[in-house]
């Protein structure tokens, strides 16, 4: 029998991501704030960190960029971090089935609000919603070919995030 | 070392000063921190109360302002200018929007369209043709 918080611990309702030593709690709830915040900014993702960080939390952010020439860097990897936490999956995968979203945008909200699936879910369910209805709409070939791209590391980030980086920091967080 | 996309110069009693870009996220906190002070202003009990928070507000833009000048020697020709009362913080402000000084909208007034520009992006069809358009022949 599964444990009664076993999705809750890998889906959290509330994302904090750890920068320098602190815990900062994130506004991010449903899929159109996930999926807009990477949409802002995809290549730094500066539209989840620090875009999407308490405003009463900025005065002490704004400090720290003031004392340290690394933050930009510091923030990718939080935000990077933060979507994995956020929609309970491999990063790259959320961020790959994010911007696809993105770009079908009408179509794929439009099917999904007609079977009742709002941009208003939390993104994790959202992305769920979406990646199976993609899924079902595939032949065997295209399915592979789906799984295959969602899984593709993504282009033209501002900073490299290697596997060792992205266990850590997953980590990090299941020790939080 | 900055690139010169990064920077950008500004002038001000005749000096110009060499300044950093903000970077989007640094932007962003800072028009969230912004949000926060104004929301305490209108939130604030006593006159008192507001002159405290509009220090604060101008302490930390000043800090920014100090942040993204390169030169060390610029930003303590500057202090002395403001010590002198020969520039105060108004002159310094559009160094955080990299050196463009923003179009002031008061807040009860709503901003005025630019027409010129509206006209020259969207070509209106004279209203002839558009009835002429909806006949059916």
């Amino acid at each position: 029998m599964m444990p009664p918080n076993l999705l809750a611990a890998v889906r959290p309702d509330i994302v904090r991501v750890t920068i320098l030593g602190r815990s900062w709690p994130l506004l991010g709830r449903t899929a159109a704030e996930w999926i807009g915040g990477i949409g802002a900014d995809p290549r730094q993702l500066t539209g989840i960190v620090p875009g999407m960080l308490h405003d009463s939390d900025a005065a002490d952010m704004l400090q720290l960029t003031q004392e340290r020439d690394d933050m930009e860097q510091r923030w990718f990897h939080a935000a990077v971090a933060a979507i994995g936490y956020a929609s309970g999956r491999d990063w790259t995968w959320a961020y790959n089935l994010s911007m696809q979203s993105l770009g079908g945008w009408q179509y794929l909200n439009g099917i999904l609000m007609r079977q009742g699936v709002r941009h208003t879910e939390r993104y994790c369910d959202w992305l769920d919603a979406a990646y199976s209805l993609m899924w079902e709409r595939c032949d065997e070939a295209d399915r592979k070919g789906l799984d295959f791209q969602l899984m593709l590391p993504p282009k033209d980030l501002a900073f490299p995030v290697t596997a060792s980086h992205a266990k850590q920091m997953l980590g990090a967080f299941a020790a939080d | 070392m900055t690139s010169e996309a990064e920077t950008f110069t500004y002038d001000v009693c005749g000096r110009s000063i060499v300044c950093k870009r903000m970077k989007p996220g640094q932007y962003t906190i800072m028009l969230k921190m912004l949000n926060v002070f104004r929301m305490q202003l209108d939130a604030a009990a006593s006159d008192e109360d507001r002159l405290k928070l509009a220090l604060e507000m101008d302490r930390k833009t000043l800090n920014l302002v100090e942040n993204q000048i390169q030169d060390p020697a610029d930003a303590a020709w500057l202090e002395e200018q403001m010590l002198y009362g020969r520039v105060d913080l108004e002159d310094l402000r559009p160094i955080v929007f990299g050196g463009v000084v923003p179009e002031p909208v008061a807040d009860d007034e709503p901003k005025k369209p630019r027409k010129a520009a509206v006209k020259k992006a969207t070509p209106v069809k004279p209203r002839h043709a558009v009835k002429a358009a909806g006949r059916t022949k």
